[in-house]
């Protein structure tokens, strides 16, 4: 699970670990709806996540939510709507057993999803919330860009005439596609 | 433990005995790759579906009394 901008490679196309993601979560489940329908099963129960999971972590991990979606699609299609059957749970650990689901139940993350909830009616489609903040937020260097300075006088004098005071390279391109440099 | 409830709620939901109602899965808005902000849509897939923890719980504590009720039988 990742909450972070690196399920989007540059605007609204996937980056190659959505990419994968989306194979690993898509192919082989279709694979066995169709498998099992053609050995003669008579009801499919496919095991995906919650509306909620899929809501909050959809963003970041768009790959990966589609292709579950896509795949308990196809499922359906095969056995049709009243011999399939969605499971869709929040986690599949013991709350007591595992610290992290531990910390997913503490006040202080109850109190981040409430404003999570709050924040909500605001988000948009794509890249969530919290992703686009972070891509805006987060330092030029975790995405390739050189670090962010503040440009000499001689830097703005040469921008102004439409020059780059860095060399170019690989990744001036993409500083200027995030308007950055 | 979760992990034994959801085998329990599916146990109960392959066997039959337990019956999930079809409804609507809304799960906020598709991620498509290249497809612009404007052209994804809303997911609201209709299916039988038993969404999140507490409705899986509920759902095996349903089955176990359904096979316990078939065993007694």
């Amino acid at each position: 699970m990742y909450a972070d901008a690196n399920g989007w490679a540059s605007g609204w196309t996937w980056s190659q670990r959505s990419e994968c993601q989306y194979a690993d979560n898509f192919l082989p489940n279709a694979r066995l709806a169709a498998a099992a329908k053609a050995a003669g099963a008579q009801r499919f129960v496919y095991v995906g996540v919650s509306s909620e999971a899929e809501w909050g972590f959809g963003g970041p991990n768009p790959g990966l939510y589609t292709g579950k979606r896509s795949a308990a699609l196809a499922a359906l299609e095969e056995f049709g709507s009243q011999q399939f059957t969605y499971f869709g749970p929040a986690r599949v650990v013991g709350s007591k057993e595992n610290w992290r689901a531990r910390a997913a139940n503490s006040r202080f993350i109850n109190g981040l999803r409430a404003l999570v909830d709050v924040i909500g009616d605001w988000r948009s489609f794509g890249p969530d919330y919290t992703t686009k903040a972070r891509r805006a937020s987060a330092p030029a260097h975790s995405t390739g860009c050189p670090p962010r300075r503040h440009p000499s006088l001689g830097a703005l004098q040469a921008r102004a005439a439409g020059a780059c005071h860095r060399p170019r390279s690989r990744h001036r391109w993409r500083c200027d596609r995030q308007g950055r440099g | 433990m979760l992990a034994t409830d959801l085998a329990l709620a599916i146990a109960g939901v392959a066997t039959g005995r337990v019956e999930v109602e079809e409804s609507v899965r809304r799960a906020g808005v598709t991620t498509f790759s290249q497809v612009r902000e404007r052209d994804q849509y809303e997911i609201a897939d209709t299916m039988r579906h038993v969404d999140g923890t507490e409705a899986i719980v509920a759902l095996a504590r349903e089955a176990q009394a359904a096979m316990e009720g078939a065993y007694a039988a």
